[in-house]
């Protein structure tokens, strides 16, 4: 079995001149049965602006919502309702751009992203 | 001669950069001007499909990195530009690409980046010792990824160095800011 990856983390992070002690040797890799956690639903599925979590993430789907000025919740609606129809669990790196000039839409753009296990336990 | 670009990713830090690569210095000579503009590889599907898009830097076990990959499409073209993505990391026989991040053009009219680090699992340190003998920081136009990569190699072979590790990229702010890579040059005790 493999060894926590904490032990891994503590070995590499902040590294400065002086002997280093190599990482323990570990093989965790993305599980192939993603999920954790279940399915969010569209009204939990949160919208954040960081662009990575805290916690292993696998990239299904990229978001680029256009929509008409003055129709900016319409669109946080719909980049919520792609992500639950996508299984994500969240939407990362969340933008927003106002159309130039009046007429033109309105960008609402976001990575959806399903929570996995890193074998070896993270 | 041929090169070794080997960027350890570990657990939780951004990576080991050693000295190997994929492709030849003279291939990535040719070709250190026009990232954005490389013909999309042809590579089968299911190799395609084998190559994970994580969001995060840590792959959860050591990895090299293959190299550097900035996708940019018109706004509204983003499922291709993920595709792109994973055919260009598949391509360099990558495993996964790690970092993943999506940035979209400040209006409608301007270029989406699809960027990330494509790396494979590979365990360069191999257990032995090491001591970091300074830090590397490249920065370099957006689009100049490989020359970022090659830049980062040469300063660490100007310090003797046998592999860098803690490689992590930036994406450059905006649709023209420069790209960022760093990392550690260390030698093997």
């Amino acid at each position: 079995m493999r060894p926590a990856l904490a032990s891994l983390c503590l070995a590499l992070v902040g590294c400065v001149v002086g002997e280093e002690v190599p990482p323990p040797r570990v093989v965790p890799v993305v599980a192939e049965a993603p999920i954790t956690s279940p399915p969010a639903t569209t009204e939990s599925i949160p919208l954040l602006q960081v662009h990575h979590m805290d916690r292993p993430t696998e990239v299904i789907a990229i978001f680029d919502i256009h929509a008409d000025m003055g129709h900016e919740n319409d669109a946080l609606a719909e980049l919520r309702r792609r992500a639950a129809a996508v299984g994500a669990h969240a939407v990362l790196g969340v933008e927003f751009h106002h159309g130039e000039g009046g007429d033109e839409p309105t960008h609402l753009s976001g990575i959806a992203v399903r929570f996995i296990e890193l074998e070896g336990g993270e | 001669m041929r090169m070794i670009w080997a960027f350890m990713l570990a657990a939780t830090t951004p990576a080991c950069l050693a000295t190997a690569s994929a492709h030849s210095e003279s291939e990535h000579a040719e070709h250190d001007d026009d990232d954005d503009h490389d013909p999309l590889p042809e590579v089968a599907a299911e190799r395609v499909a084998r190559v994970h898009l994580l969001n995060k830097e840590d792959a959860g076990e050591p990895t090299e990195v293959l190299g550097i990959i900035d996708v940019h499409t018109k706004s509204g073209e983003q499922d291709r530009a993920l595709q792109e993505l994973r055919v260009r990391a598949a391509a360099l026989d990558a495993d996964a690409v790690v970092g993943v991040e999506f940035h979209h053009g400040e209006h409608g009219g301007e270029a989406t980046h699809l960027s990330g680090t494509a790396v494979r699992y590979r365990d360069l340190i191999g257990g032995r010792h090491y001591e970091v003998i300074g830090d590397l920081d490249v920065r370099a136009p957006m689009g100049h990824e490989r020359q970022a990569l090659h830049e980062l190699q040469a300063r660490a072979r100007d310090m003797s160095a046998d592999l860098v590790i803690g490689v992590h990229f930036e994406h450059g702010e905006g649709g023209d800011g420069p790209l960022r890579v760093t990392g550690k040059a260390i030698q093997f005790r």
